[in-house]
């Protein structure tokens, strides 16, 4: 396993994650979607078996 | 690896490319309906091209397919892991729109290089990105409205009715109705694109259809079990498909390069197989009170289930319910997980439902390695893993009777001189070749192979 790979690490060795969880927002990301345009998406997405 | 054929057809290539992709068409199928006279078109263009099988990607859902295939590099770099993904923490579940894509994608690289396209229906393409031409986002819009790249694309084609998806809630309450819905859609599909084709220059065109992969779920398993009137049904999509494919070899301009690719195989679904009931049986995914849902999990909670097949650890730090000390306790839980897991067989049959549990940094590299899942589950064919909670069982009888293979994709070239490896083609090496057929020197960041 190259060194460059972002991998869990070695045991022993941290993850690179640290610095992915102080790095990450409060709350997630802001939805490219509207309330109600993300329901039309996940209907369909549920209707397909995929929620 | 070895070369098979050679198409030694038309030598001067106008340099102008088009894509069909077909969504789940599988290059078995292909090859069978070809062959029994359901597309006759089609196999009159594999006696005058080369078509090749083709491996999709993991998780094999269509918008990690069509992402690896627009950017020609691995999850790992482009960040697309599923339909839906999840923002560790705090917990919540999200749908990933082109926004999420981290690398360029093909129609950007052409732009750049000065080529004209269009880009018909592709998934993972809302919101539709600027581009040197045209674009019509696919399936994750929510209307036409905003599906459209030059914005003033869209009134023209509300005029032309141009549908973004069918209902596929009516699939098998409204047969009748879906199947009509299903083969209208496709040819006001085929109808916008010839007419957008016909009216400026362009030098790369995709038109992509999802018909086929929405017919296949619904309608895989009656086809395979000789059901008369469904099984007409379905083969009749087909027929129609295939006179557009005629009409589409009309409509392309001397020289024109085509392709044909699609983004799975697809086979009987034998059951659905719940993965989090068999992680909350074996005292791994542990809830709080209140609601059983994957953003309730308890402080003890080790490890969660996102569709298909994905797992996550709940690891310190990075996961709400961060319960697993990172370095050896991680290590030591992924590797127990990976070694049940795999060994995960039919309650009742004892047949084995997954051909291979994979870690993350097994199957991607790249800087959007750290949103992948820690195990990536590899189903045994057939077995389609889900995410729900609260079922009462490991395995129930599908409700959707087709799904997607990893294997068994198709990649087809004509009316280029090429040559098209036996195998190990995958998602990946599609947007390379059409670069290098396009004579566009292939990013050095991508991870797949353009033609030699």
């Amino acid at each position: 396993m190259s060194p460059e790979q972002t991998s869990p690490g070695p045991p022993g060795q941290p993850p690179n994650e640290p610095s992915e969880a102080e790095d990450q927002p409060a709350k997630p990301p802001a939805s490219a979607y509207t309330p109600e345009e993300e329901a039309i998406i996940k209907k369909r997405l549920q209707d397909l078996g995929y929620l | 690896m070895g070369i098979i054929k050679r198409f030694l057809g038309r030598a001067q290539p106008q340099n102008k490319l088009f894509v069909l992709s077909l969504d789940g068409v599988s290059h078995s199928f292909a090859r069978r309906a070809a062959s029994q006279g359901i597309m006759p078109n089609l196999g009159r263009l594999f006696n005058q091209g080369v078509l090749v099988p083709m491996d999709s990607v993991l998780p094999t859902v269509s918008t990690v397919a069509w992402a690896t295939y627009m950017t020609g590099v691995n999850p790992g770099k482009h960040g697309i892991y599923g339909l839906v993904d999840r923002h560790p923490n705090p917990f919540a579940t999200l749908i990933p729109t082109s926004a999420d894509i981290k690398a360029p994608t093909l129609w950007e690289i052409l732009g750049r290089a000065g080529k004209k396209v269009g880009v018909i229906n592709v998934p993972l393409t809302f919101p539709p990105r600027k581009v040197n031409g045209l674009m019509v986002s696919g399936f994750l819009s929510p209307d036409l409205a905003q599906a459209t790249y030059p914005v003033e694309l869209a009134p023209r084609l509300m005029e032309m009715d141009y549908r973004i998806e069918v209902d596929t809630g009516l699939a098998l309450s409204e047969p009748e109705f879906f199947l009509a819905e299903l083969a209208d859609t496709m040819a006001r599909r085929f109808k916008v694109c010839f007419q957008l084709m016909g009216e400026e220059p362009w030098d790369f065109y995709q038109l992509h259809l999802t018909g086929p992969d929405r017919l296949n779920h619904f309608y895989w398993s009656a086809w395979e079990d000789g059901r008369e009137e469904a099984g007409q049904r379905f083969e009749q999509f087909y027929r129609q498909l295939d006179s557009y494919i005629g009409e589409l070899g009309e409509q392309l301009p001397p020289g024109c390069t085509l392709v044909l690719v699609s983004d799975h195989g697809f086979t009987r679904t034998l059951g659905e197989v719940y993965i989090n009931h068999w992680l909350e049986q074996n005292g791994y995914l542990m809830f709080g009170r209140g609601k059983k849902e994957l953003k309730n999990q308890h402080p003890d909670s080790k490890a969660y289930s996102i569709i298909p097949g994905r797992i996550y650890l709940n690891l310190e730090g990075r996961e709400q319910a961060g319960s697993v000390a990172q370095g050896r306790p991680y290590d030591e839980l992924r590797e127990e997980l990976m070694h049940r897991l795999g060994g995960l067989s039919h309650p009742e049959t004892g047949q084995s439902l997954v051909k291979k549990v994979h870690r993350r940094e097994d199957l991607y590299t790249g800087p959007q390695l750290s949103k992948a899942p820690d195990l990536v589950i590899e189903p045994a064919p057939g077995y389609d893993f889900k995410a729900n909670v609260g079922v009462p069982g490991l395995i129930a009888e599908p409700e959707i009777g087709g799904m997607h293979t990893y294997d068994d994709a198709l990649f087809y070239l004509g009316g280029v001189k090429a040559e098209l490896p036996e195998s190990g083609l995958d998602l990946k090496d599609v947007a390379p070749i059409i670069l290098s057929l396009m004579k566009i020197a292939t990013p050095p960041s991508m991870d797949g192979r353009p033609l030699a």
